[in-house]
Order: C-alpha cells, then structure tokens, then sequence
C-alpha cells in the first residue's frame, strides 16, 4: 500500500507509471523502488501540486497554479484566458521547458508557453523541478534547460486492471464564467482508451478602478470574452515483452478578446485572438533487463489568428496569422550498472513558423541534441552529472537567416541525504545552459534582429530540506539559495524612434536570493486533518549591463523583490474549508528604479469552502464553493493590465469509477 | 490569530510603500521665467507627464501635471504647444487634447478625440488665425475652435499624416502612412484654408515628418525613407508652385527653426549617435556642421529654440526608457546645463 501511494504521487508517471507498476508485478528483478525513495528525498529541489491541492485551489489555469510554487513569479496579463508566463528564479520564461505527459511543449514563436491555456482539469500532478530532474525517460530537451515544469494528466496512464472510470465536473462563477469537463477512461485487458473534452466560456466584464491621480477612474473591462473548447484521446496498449505504446491527440480551439492594457480616456479595445492548435503524440516505452528506453514524438500545428481593426492602417486594421509547426522525435534511455544510474538519448526537433502577410520571414529552426548523464551513489551521497550538445540549424525562405550554432553545456550536483538526527537533506548543483532567441526576436517585421545571439544562464544552488521534529510531527522545512548569472539577455529596445523597438542582446542581469517552504501536515485527531504550507521567496535581479546605465544595480522590470504564499486548509470528514494566501511585493514597470515606475505590492485572499462526498461503488461528490480576491483588492501584475476583484466560483464534480 | 498576525506579517513584510503624494490643486502661482516640458512616456503606461523647471532657481518639479490637476495626462503625450494665453497637450493614445491655462497651468478643458468611438490618435497641433490645426493619424486634420476650445470641422488627407504648417495662405500636411509599413506615402497634401480642401498632393520621398516654413515662405520637410536603403533626407518646397525644389544631399531627421536659421538634428540609428547642424535656408547651405557637441547625449529626442532668452535646448530621452534630460546650449552652440526629467520630454513651451 505504501509503495502504491508512492507511486501515486510519483511525478515521472506521464508513461512509466503504467509500466513502473507493470515492473513491479512482471518484473521483479528490475526493481524500480529505489528511484521512488530517492524521489521522496530529493524534494529540495523539486515541487510537487496533485490534484487534491488542485482541487483545494481551484486555479483558473496552470498560470494560476503555479503562483504557489515558490521561487516563482508569474506575468498575468488578465484574469481568465490573459497571457501568464513564468519565470524561476529570476531567469525569464524562455528558461523553462514544459512537458505534459512526457512530451515536450514548444512553441518557437514566443519561445514560451502561455500557462493561461493550460487547463487544470485533467491534472493529477504537476512539479516544477530545479536542479537534478527527477523523472526519468523525459524527452532529452527537458533535461539541458534553466527549470523544468511537468504535467501528469490523469486517465493517461495505465493501472493495470480493468477500470472504467469517469468524472465530470461544471463550474459557474463571476463575470459569466461557465467550465465544463468530461473524461473517461476504458481499461481492459493491457488495453487502454481515455478522452476528455472540456468547453469554457465567460464574458470577462469585470469591473475595476485604479488610481488617477487623486481620483478613482472606475470602469468596466470590455473586450475580455472567451471561449475555450478543449479535447483529446488516448489509445495504448502493454505488449506481454515489458512494452508499451501510446498514442495522445489533443485539439484546442480558443476564441477571446484582447483587452489590452488599460488607456486613460480612452476604453477603445477590440482586438481579437483566435486559437487552433493540434497535437498528436506517440511514444514505445521498452524495459529490457537493467535497459529501459523510450522513443517518442510529437507533432504540433498552432494557428494564432490576430485582428486589430482599429489599426489606423489603409487595409482597414491588422488580420495575421502565425502559423507555427513543430515536430519532435527522440530515444530517450536509461540504464543501471551497479552503483551507476546511466541516462541519456537523442532528439531532433524541428520548428516552423509562416506568417499570412505576404514579403514576411518564414524561418525554421532544426535541433539536434544529445545528452549522457550518470547518478552515482556512494552511501548517502549522490552525484550526478550530465553534458549535452546541441546543433542548431536555422533558415528563412524569406531573408536573411540567424546564425547557425552549436553548443555544450554542462550540469552538476551533489546531494547528501538524510542525515541524523532531523533527516537533514543538502543539496547542491551548477547548470549552464542557455536560450535560442524566439522567432518573434529574430524575424518579427521591423523588430526582429537575426544577429541575435542565444541568451546565457548559469545557475548555482544550494539548499537543503529538513524534518526538524519527528517524521509524525510531518513538519518539513525546505530552504534554497541561489545565484544566476544571465549574459547577452535579449531586451527590446526602441531604436530607430519610440514606435519602432528593436531587439538587443545587451543585458547581463545577475539574480541572488533564497526561496523557503514550511510544510506541515497533521491529522489532529479522528476525522481531523489539517496541512499548511507557507513559502517565501527573495530574490534580487539586478540589472548588471552597462556601470553607465542610470539603471545599473536595479532590479530588473516586473521582477518583484519579496513573494509570499500562506495556504492552509482544515477537513473534518467528508467537509473542509480552505484559504489561501498570496503577495507579490512592488516591481517597476521599467528598469530604473524610480517612483514612477513603481507598480504596488498586492496581497489576496482566497477562501473555499468544500464537501467531498464518497458514496457506493467508489463514486464521489464533491461540491466546492470558493470567494476569490475577498478583500476586492484592485492589483495588477502588469501596469494597467487590471485583475479582476472579488469573484465567486462553485464547481460540481463528479466522478464514477 | 495565528491567521491574522500572519496576515499583518506579509502586509508589513510586502508592502513597505510610499505614500502616494497628494496633489496640490491648483494653487494661484503664476509661472515664469521657466520651461515647461512634455514627457511623453510610453505606451501603455498612461505616464505622460509635465516637468517644470524654474528658471530663477534651477530646480526641476517632476509629475507637475497631476500636482497641479490631480490627475494624469494620459497615455503617450505627443505635443506641446502654447497659443494665447492657454497651453495645448496633445496626448495620442488616450486620443484627447488637454487645454491648460497657460499662467495657472490649471486645466481649462480635456478636448475627446474620438470619432464614433475610435480614437483619431491625435500627433501634432499648430495654430494659425485663431483655429488649432491637429493632425489625427485617422487620415484628417481636425480644426479646433480656440475660443469655445471644440472641434469644427475635419479636413480629409493623406494616410497617418504627422506634422503641419502654414505658407502662403495654404496648409502643407505630411502624410507619413506611417502605419502601413513598409508601404509608407510619400506625399504632403496642401490645403486651400479658405475652403479646407485638398488642392494637391506632393510627392516628397518616404515616410514625411516633420514640416517648417522659412522666414521666405519656402516650406522644408523632412521625407525620413525607410530606415535602411533609403536615407532620411529635408526636402524644399515652392509654397507658389508647389513643386518640389530641392532635395537636400545631407542627412536630416528633424528641423528646428532659429531666428531665420533652421537648427537641422540628424540621428544615426546604426551607431545612435547624433549631430545637429546650422543651417541657412535663405542661402540653402549649411552654415557650421556640428554646431552642438552631442556627445554626452545618449538618445537626441528634440531640439527647441528659446526664442525668450536666446538659448537652445535639446532633450535627451535616454534609451526610451530611463527618465530624460533636459540639456541647455547658449546660441552660439555652447553646453550651459542639464536638467533631470520624466520618461522622453519630446517638446518644450517657455516661459518669459
């Protein structure tokens, strides 16, 4: 029992639960525990949110969720549906590769991922991991990047038995909000087939008022509706020779106004962005004797469609579409000799992007990238290393191309483990890796600059976890410290006037600072259990490019000092309230320093209240009703870009197994 | 209680903020012997601002604008003109004109440049007998009562027109068609002020900025060309004939009218560096090259002549995104002083 709920809050489950589980009943001289154990250690340097938190939380979207990491701060651009990426520690969002169910999520355009259209419904688990990945058999790109954050949907992996499962969940909240999901799964004899569909519509018209002055200027957010549908299959099969194939299809499909940030005097906005994307993944998972690899690929088409018709051009306003291509395939593979855990593999990936207006680039980017790394144990400590070598290849049909390069990069760490008397875990690591300038930064009309050069990232960390009273009391303290040294950071930069930016690699920024968590978690008495979590993050980024600069020693735009989480929830039976909190302290709009530049500290209040009602056959009923922004907190992430104030959810979920 | 005091905790820990300054509404000072700068901000910031710099003291008083109305200008103040007793913002992205008085600085009126809804982007205004010219990168120049301070009529032009002026009892607008890149217009549209009809259009070259008319009446205008194969070039104009006369051989992004001289501002976007030269346009020579020493400039943004004092003064806008300079020549082209400002300061009204 004990090993399943291990592997139940495993996070490299994406495919190698299924066959993880199957290790275990088919094969028993791989033993596969001892990599659980070294999991359950290792949580200095990775987080983990199941879906019990998830379900607590009742975040909009991955963005949201991922606020409660910590040592993270997310750009939102507004409330449900708004652009939100991440950063980590400092580094920008182009440093994080994401990964859903063991496949790579790419989009060479931004070179980052908009965590508002990640849903949350169908996660099981979702880890942000620094440092030493965890997870084995990851496509090879996940392993070489600045952080990784990892997706585990449920219902794609196998339980092996027969199972046939379904849950259903709707919401309706605020500002016209309305969320419904449906999945289910089908498993029968090494056999399986899952779906889910989801469909998500809301007005968005929120109020909202923010300082003018001396004056409130109060209003309505327009243009701020969505409408989302989402939906995939999943088919596998277990072959009787320890193997496995999966196939996963996903679409979305995304309709929303863009309100844009707000403008005094002016609430003109209508700009649209319309969404289509597909994805087909395959992956064969092998486990023969000590050797386990996997082979995997994914294809991706993302069509964005954007229209401003208020464009004061002569085509009557602004109707592009970007259309990005990516294709990715590799081996991934890991083996155990003796002491020695070995992994590594091979990749190429391939991204395009068109755009629909005519004299455009149409670049494309080839990657080839290898890894080999090694774990070795000696007693209590754990050193792993592992080098990559990347060989990008670029070319644009239409005009000049960026600069082709080839790269290695280096990673290191030691971990001491479970020392006496308080299971004092330190962990310490290096990285070097860097990121490719995205399409938009090389090709982007007037903006885009081919000389770009990638941006560099080293990291170093130090850390440690620790149980400071008995492993009963369930208290755990996990600090990290770290320091990053970003050089050639690509910045935009108006040029040629204040209407034509262009992009630059001219910043250095160095970030320093530490991220703390306090978990606790008891069950106070019968029926009673409560568990909070605390974090607090520090972190400076400070602006190192130019001693002349007036902004020299400043911390960076929108890079806040100080942020905090406080969540606690408290479940009596089948009932439990939550609360959560959150702050961001101030951040400039601007690199320099100054006043008017400031953006204010915010702190909001999340309250839920919920009933969690099991019932025969192992159905459940859960009814969850939450006030988010209690206190109506007027904040934004961005300048101007308003979040919404106090909004009410209720959700209904059901499920059937 | 836990709760709470934690709650009290984050609060004190998070937001150690200033206090934000309360404004002071429109006291009865009477502002002189000074100049008042327009910093433009940037977009989406809705951080446009004014600057007040003494000239008695030296100092420099910073949101002057909110201080003195308790509100903001808006977003991406583009123009700053002086006419009557009264002063005129032209703030593009919020699509209004701000109207203050000009002694008090108290605002008179907030002018709403919208057209069924759609912001005009309004960029430039000039003033010629009694009515404020604006130029709407709608495609029109709106025509301003200067009395009752509203619109009266809308004159039809060419695409994204940027700057204006008068000669010869016509209006030259340049019509930049900045918006549809790279297929900008090159023509400036003139207009019969009697009837605010087109009466022709005339091509110029590339992406035409700004316009000045001579103490002659030959109209000058700056056709910027693409940024790359095809330079940034001042253009002379027959106001009689309206034809072109001349394209002048040296670079020039910006002109700047000194006594009879022009003070002729060239910014290179490879090397950011910028020079500014005097220029003769009753002979049509440059008269000294170089005549300011822009070298502790970071970013060139304006240049404007204090005609009050007979000082040049330029601004510098600091890579966009730093907070500005105000920088003070004699009119022999000597460096006198430098003033700290907000975000772009992009035009200037002096002060006796």
């Amino acid at each position: 029992m004990f090993r399943y709920s291990l592997l139940f809050i495993s996070f490299m489950k994406f495919c190698v639960l299924g066959f993880a589980q199957d290790t275990i009943k088919r094969l028993p001289e791989v033993s596969i525990t001892p990599l659980l154990e070294e999991k359950q250690k290792t949580l200095v340097n990775t987080q983990l949110i199941n879906s019990d938190q998830i379900d607590i939380l009742q975040p909009e979207d991955v963005g949201v969720l991922l606020q409660k990491t910590s040592g993270t701060s997310v750009k939102s651009y507004g409330g449900l549906g708004g652009l939100k990426t991440i950063s980590v520690r400092g580094l920008n969002s182009q440093h994080t590769s994401f990964v859903q169910d063991g496949f790579l999520l790419q989009n060479a355009q931004t070179g980052q991922i908009n965590l508002g259209q990640i849903m949350v419904d169908n996660i099981s688990e979702i880890s942000l991991n620094e440092g030493a990945k965890q997870s084995f058999l990851l496509p090879v790109s996940a392993y070489i990047k600045g952080s990784l954050i990892s997706i585990s949907s449920k219902f794609n992996q196998f339980e092996n038995k027969n199972t046939t499962a379904s849950s259903f969940n709707v919401g309706v909240g605020s500002f016209g909000q309305i969320n419904t999901y449906l999945s289910s799964k089908y498993e029968r004899n090494h056999f399986l087939l899952s779906s889910y569909i989801k469909y998500r519509k809301a007005d968005g018209e929120y109020p909202f008022e923010v300082l003018n002055g001396n004056q409130e200027y109060k209003g309505s957010r327009v243009n701020n509706d969505l409408n989302e549908k989402y939906g995939g299959v999943t088919i596998g099969y277990q072959f009787k020779n320890k193997a496995e194939i999966r196939s996963i299809t996903n679409f979305k499909e995304i309709q929303q106004g863009l309100p844009g940030a707000v403008i005094l005097y002016n609430n003109n906005s209508n700009q649209r962005l319309n969404v289509n994307e597909i994805n087909t993944q395959l992956d064969y998972t092998h486990a023969h004797k000590k050797l386990f690899y996997r082979i995997y690929s994914t294809f991706t088409i993302n069509k964005l469609n954007y229209i401003d018709p208020s464009f004061l051009n002569n085509t009557g306003g602004i109707n592009t579409t970007y259309t990005n291509d990516f294709f990715d395939f590799g081996l991934s593979v890991q083996r155990k000799i003796r002491k020695l855990e070995t992994y590594g593999g091979l990749e190429s990936n391939y991204n395009r992007l068109s755009f629909s207006t005519i004299n455009s680039a149409i670049p494309e980017r080839l990657t080839n990238l290898g890894l080999i790394g090694g774990k070795y144990k000696i007693k209590r400590l754990i050193i792993e290393s592992q080098i990559s070598g990347q060989s990008i290849h670029e070319s644009n049909k239409n005009g000049q191309k960026a600069n082709d390069l080839f790269r290695v990069n280096p990673f290191i760490s030691f971990q001491r483990e479970s020392l006496k008397p308080m299971k004092l875990t330190i962990n310490a690591w290096y990285r070097n890796s860097f990121r490719m300038p995205s399409f938009n930064e090389l090709y982007y009309n007037n903006i885009g600059n081919v000389n770009l050069k990638p941006e560099e990232a080293n990291q170093f960390s130090l850390g440690f976890s620790v149980l400071p009273f008995s492993k009963k009391a369930g208290l755990k303290l996990i600090v990290n410290t770290f320091y990053n040294e970003v050089k050639n950071q690509i910045l935009a930069l108006p040029t040629k006037n204040l209407f034509v930016w262009s992009m630059q690699n001219i910043g250095e920024v160095k970030n320093y600072g530490f991220e703390s968590r306090i978990q606790w978690s008891k069950e106070i008495k019968e029926n009673w259990k409560f568990n909070t979590s605390t974090s607090y993050t520090l972190q400076y980024a400070l602006d190192f490019s130019s001693s002349t600069s007036p902004t020299y020693q400043h911390q960076v735009a929108y890079m806040p000092k100080h942020l905090g989480n406080f969540d606690i929830n408290v479940s009596f039976k089948e009932f439990g309230v939550s609360s959560s909190l959150m702050s961001v302290s101030k951040r400039y709009s601007l690199n320099e320093n100054i006043l008017s530049n400031e953006v204010s500290a915010f702190t909001t209040l999340d309250l839920g209240v919920y009933l969690n009602h099991k019932m025969m056959d192992n159905n459940s009923l859960r009814l969850h009703f939450m006030v988010k922004n209690v206190f109506d907190v007027s904040y934004n992430y961005i300048r101007y870009f308003v979040m919404p104030g106090r909004n009410f959810l209720m959700t209904l979920s059901y499920a059937i197994r | 209680m836990r709760y709470v005091s934690l709650i009290v905790l984050f609060n004190l820990l998070l937001s150690c903020n200033k206090e934000k300054t309360e404004p002071t509404i429109s006291d009865s000072v009477f502002h002189q012997n000074g100049m008042l700068v327009l910093c433009e901000g940037l977009f989406q910031q809705n951080n446009s601002s004014l600057s007040w710099i003494n000239l008695d003291d030296g100092t420099v008083e910073n949101q002057y604008f909110l201080n003195k109305n308790g509100h903001l200008l808006g977003d991406t103040g583009n123009d700053l003109v002086e006419y009557g007793s009264k002063v005129y913002v032209v703030v593009n992205v919020s699509s209004t004109i701000e109207v203050l008085d000009k002694k008090s600085l108290a605002s008179l009126k907030q002018i709403d440049m919208k057209s069924n809804g759609v912001p005009k982007s309004p960029r430039k205004i000039k003033f010629h007998n009694g009515l404020g010219y604006i130029t709407c990168y709608d495609g029109y120049v709106d025509v301003l009562d200067t009395n009752n301070l509203s619109i009266i009529t809308r004159i039809k032009v060419g695409e994204n027109p940027e700057d204006l002026t008068f000669a010869n009892e016509k209006m030259y607008v340049t019509n930049s068609g900045g918006l549809n890149v790279p297929n900008v217009d090159s023509t400036v549209s003139v207009i019969n002020l009697n009837t605010n009809e087109e009466l022709k259009k005339i091509t110029v070259g590339k992406n035409p900025g700004g316009i000045v008319t001579d103490s002659d009446g030959d109209v000058y205008v700056i056709a910027r060309g693409n940024y790359g194969s095809i330079p940034s070039r001042m253009v002379r104009l027959n106001s009689s004939s309206d034809v072109v006369e001349e394209t002048f051989s040296f670079n020039a992004s910006g002109i700047t009218k000194m006594d009879d001289n022009f003070l002729i501002r060239y910014s290179d976007f490879n090397t950011l560096s910028s020079t500014v030269n005097l220029f003769d346009p009753l002979t049509e020579t440059i008269i000294e090259s170089d005549f300011l020493d822009m070298s502790q400039f970071t970013t060139l943004y304006s240049v404007a002549y204090n005609a009050i004092n007979q000082k040049i003064v330029c601004t510098d806008a600091m890579s966009y995104t730093n907070s500005g300079y105000v920088k003070v020549f004699n009119k022999l082209g000597v460096f006198e002083k430098s003033y700290h400002v907000g975000l772009n300061p992009n035009a200037i009204v002096f002060y006796e």
